[in-house]
């Protein structure tokens, strides 16, 4: 019986070691195909337009700005030359903002980058030092334009703007100044795209292992010692686009504050075969490839089977997933696998349906982060709560209502804030203000990496400078 | 003296490492380092001769020890057969095709039809030639995963090689539409190529190289298929720098090492060429690369040497048998090019073209029969290949010897310059004979 038990169990982790996998690409799974002479790979990973991370919040040094951040490539080796890392000319990367609850797209920002390899001879990045990301020593250079889209039009903010280098070493980069890779739009307005330190931080080799939690250990099916939590993204690099604008620019007017909606996406160009008139074209239609607004959902939520069709799906339609919000297998999961904790609701779970796909409403019907009652998959933010002085990491859930889910910070604890939200352990803040469910030690739980491993900065783009090649090699 | 060691080395190894890998697979993970002991090479070379890197290996072995620890667990299975799969692209040893088979087939068990397991035999048939199957399986997979485009690609390649190019170009199409990637790229390149637009072919495997973002073997892999069309296209050095390029990315890249041969070959450099196949049988026994350096032997007059590596490339097709990947189509080309017993190669490439109706089916039965002098008998067949309009210097060219095989000389002339004009590096063996004929 027991063993039956455990089986399910296990099998249920596995369902979510897959879409862990799927985000670490720790397997590569290559097939091979065709005649002989024709072996083309089956399945392949896409790095340059898998969005990992979606941010929006109100600018900690500029409260009449918003900031929105969206990362791509996963698990960059710092010393991943001679080629690096770099964003793709041939990818669409959007940022994406709805202001009116209907989630559709009102403002979007388009990022589009072009490379320019110096001397093509040669398979070196840099042939000597790098002071900044126009230098002749440079060899493999990119750029990028923002492009801004409303109902009214598109107008482009910046063209050619420089995308930081790789920082590879203290000889090729005798100084890294993030400041040359920020873009002034006028008005206030920035942009910024280049290598960053990964902000995110989760201890994934335990949660692998059958959505193991170090620090509760002992209260798993399986029991291991207690251990301190260990960030498994911890000293590797992505890729970030990000602005700065002023509210107002993202808002309907002329509201001076809203909630807005964000979510960030990656598109490829769709080709055919043959074209109308017999003859093969390169252009045709953009497919989007990626999508993200709450963090953790196309990992946690959206099953193995339905992870391509949600990636390439609007978020205006999330209402065809709403099953898989209301009744998650991460709840599920996390009553086989902590038996000792007080058993979570495994369906009917408006309170996740309201977090992540409307918005929530306090007691009075005032919206927090509430936008209507279309579904959507938005990180929603409320822009007339300030900036605080000293941001809790867990956000709402610790009454620091400018913290996740009311829009996101880099400092934000997701993986511990969804946690004790699927367990049922909301804490007594939202217990008191909305009446979500409270168990204990529920709402203690957490996988025990509570922060990045590198300091944020202060001003915009506000993620960390990136890993230096030279000081973290051997990642894979 | 010296080289001939090294080439008998060569040719032993080859069995002897296919042969272990049979047995029991010990041998087969420690073939990474075989390759650097064959011969030094300066160290500008090391990118193009050292051992080939591998990205499969220590997964296999991490995926090997999950299912160990849990044997029923479906997706560590799927992941392995797949994992097995790679290393099969990765040291071209045939024995990790059983491996891979008995791990999926176990994952389906396990993972009442786990959609990703069905995809992997699909992806297994298709490696094995069993497009049958795979088009099966295909289906299957289509059924399980509704919406997903990975599905589309064993379907489409499997169609392609039933010789259905309507219903193929269609899946591919809606792969393509459902999720532009490498792996969708990369088959409407083949398709374009198919139908004979080939620079629309290499701008499509360009976005396939670009969608690769640098992991090494996609990469490398791109790279060598914008070699093989750059090289087709007769842009040799085009050619050269993909191939340099996947061997940088991924040193000691298999097919790599054969395209480079190709490219030295195409550039009239005989010696270069021989040296660089020789370094790829040598790390990776492919039938392909014995071939290639065998007609490079031959071409440059060393008679027993070229004999040597024929009677290798029996061997090793006898080995992929064992596997159960089925080489009819391949062995029948190969015999009718050597005259090995015509008739006999005629029935084969009957039976080859039954399991694989496809253009290159046709054609290896219509150049069977006209090996075999059965000119008029051919002739239809090697007309079917054409169907598509592909440009491809090889059908062009068993067109044309059927023609002169008919005893029509200014039809074979006429055919073999088209061959020469789509491709003038064709084939290391017949382009010479062609170019000869039509300048002669």
């Amino acid at each position: 019986m027991k063993r039956g038990v455990l089986l399910v169990g296990l099998g249920a982790a596995v369902a979510l070691a897959v879409v862990l996998a799927a985000l670490v690409g720790a397997v590569r799974p290559q097939g091979a195909a065709a005649s002989s002479h024709r072996e083309a790979p089956l399945i392949a990973d896409d790095p340059a337009a898998d969005n990992t991370d979606v941010y929006a919040f109100v600018s900690p040094d500029n409260k009449d700005t918003v900031t929105i951040i969206a990362n791509y490539i996963p698990f960059e080796d710092p010393a991943g030359g001679p080629n690096y890392y770099r964003f793709d000319p041939s990818v669409r990367y959007e940022l994406h903002v709805d202001n009116n609850g209907d989630a559709r797209d009102d403002v979007t920002y388009q990022f589009r980058f072009k490379t320019s390899v110096g001397n093509p001879n040669t398979f070196l990045y840099n042939t000597g030092p790098v002071s900044s990301p126009g230098d002749a020593n440079l060899n493999v250079k990119q750029t990028y334009s923002v492009t801004r889209t409303t109902p009214s039009g598109s107008s482009v903010l910046v063209s050619s703007a420089p995308v930081l280098p790789a920082n590879i070493g203290p000889r090729s980069n005798p100084s890294y100044v993030t400041a040359q890779g920020v873009a002034d739009l006028g008005g206030g307005r920035k942009a910024f795209a280049g290598p960053r330190d990964d902000p995110f931080f989760v201890d994934l080799g335990s949660i692998f292992d059958l959505a193991g939690l170090r620090p509760f250990n002992p209260a798993h099916l399986i029991p291991l010692p207690e251990a301190a939590g260990e960030d498994g993204v911890k000293n590797y690099n992505t890729h970030t686009i990000a602005i700065q604008v002023p509210k107002t620019d993202l808002l309907a007017a002329p509201a001076a504050d809203g909630i807005i909606g964000v979510y960030a996406s990656a598109s490829r160009q769709k080709i055919r075969i043959l074209s109308g008139n017999g003859s093969s074209s390169s252009e045709g239609p953009w497919v989007q490839v990626s999508r993200l607004g709450n963090p953790l959902v196309n990992e946690v939520v959206i099953p193995v089977g339905k992870k391509g069709y949600w990636n390439a799906s609007s978020p205006r339609n999330d209402s065809q997933f709403l099953s898989y919000y209301r009744s998650p297998e991460l709840a599920s999961l996390v009553n086989l696998l902590y038996p000792v904790l007080p058993d979570t609701a495994t369906d009917a779970r408006d309170d996740l349906v309201a977090v992540l796909l409307t918005g929530v409403k306090l007691p009075d019907g005032t919206p927090f982060t509430f936008t209507g009652d279309r579904k959507a998959d938005l990180l929603r933010l409320n822009t007339a709560v300030p900036p605080t002085a000293s941001p809790n990491r867990l956000g709402v859930l610790a009454g620091d209502l400018q913290g996740f889910p009311n829009g996101r910070r880099l400092g934000d604890d997701v993986t511990d804030i969804e946690l004790r939200a699927v367990a049922c352990g909301y804490g007594s803040v939202l217990q008191g203000l909305l009446g979500l469910c409270n168990f204990t030690p529920n709402n203690l739980v957490g996988d025990g990496v509570d922060a990045n491993e590198t300091t944020f900065a202060a001003t915009f783009p506000y993620v960390a400078a990136p890993n230096r090649g030279y000081e973290h090699t051997g990642h894979e | 003296m010296r080289r001939r060691t090294i080439l008998l080395v060569g040719g032993a190894t080859a069995v002897a490492l296919a042969l272990g890998g049979l047995v029991g697979g010990v041998l087969a993970e420690s073939r990474g380092s075989t390759p650097g002991t064959a011969a030094p090479v300066a160290l500008a070379d090391r990118a193009l001769t050292g051992a080939a890197a591998s990205i499969g290996a220590s997964a296999t072995r991490t995926l090997e020890l999950r299912v160990r620890a849990e044997p029923h667990d479906a997706q560590a299975l799927t992941e392995l057969g797949f994992a097995y799969q790679l290393r099969w692209r990765e040291t071209a040893d045939a024995s990790y095709l059983p491996r891979s088979e008995a791990a999926l087939r176990r994952a389906v068990r396990y993972g009442t039809d786990d959609a990703n397991a069905v995809l992997g035999l699909g992806s297994l048939a298709l490696i094995r030639h069993e497009f049958r199957g795979a088009l099966t399986y295909g289906r299957r997979a289509q059924g399980l995963l509704p919406g997903s485009s990975r599905p589309y690609g064993v379907v489409g390649d499997a169609l392609v090689e039933l010789g259905r190019y309507d219903e193929a170009f269609a899946a591919f199409d809606r792969m393509i539409s459902l999720r532009p990637s490498l792996a969708s790229y990369a088959r409407v390149a083949y398709a374009r190529e198919l139908v004979g637009d080939r620079t629309g072919a290499v701008a499509a495997m360009r976005l396939a190289l670009e969608s690769a973002s640098g992991q090494p073997e996609p990469t490398a892999w791109a790279h060598v298929e914008l070699a093989k069309l750059e090289l087709a296209l007769g842009h040799g050095h085009a050619a050269r720098r993909h191939t340099i390029a996947a061997l940088r990315v991924l040193p000691g890249y298999p097919s790599a090492r054969v395209e480079l041969a190709q490219v030295e070959a195409a550039a009239g450099k005989l010696p270069a060429a021989i040296r660089a196949a020789r370094l790829a049988t040598e790390a990776t026994p492919t039938a392909q690369a014995v071939t290639l350096l065998g007609d490079l032997l031959e071409r440059a007059g060393r008679r027993g040497e070229a004999r040597r590596q024929r009677e290798t490339v029996a061997v090793i097709d006898r080995l992929l048998a064992a596997s159960g990947v089925r080489v009819d189509l391949e062995s029948a080309v190969y015999r009718a090019d050597n005259l090995i017993r015509p008739s006999e190669t005629v029935a084969l490439a009957r039976r080859a073209r039954a399991d694989r109706p496809s253009i290159y089916g046709d054609d290896a039965v219509g150049w069977a029969l006209a090996r075999a002098g059965r000119c008029d008998e051919a002739l239809p067949w090697l007309a079917r290949a054409l169907r598509l309009g592909t440009q491809d210097g090889l059908l062009l060219f068993h067109r044309g010897y059927a023609e002169g095989c008919a005893g029509r000389r200014a039809g074979m002339v006429s055919w073999y310059a088209r061959a020469l004009e789509v491709n003038p590096a064709f084939s290391v063996r017949w382009a010479p004979v062609a170019r000869a004929l039509v300048h002669g």
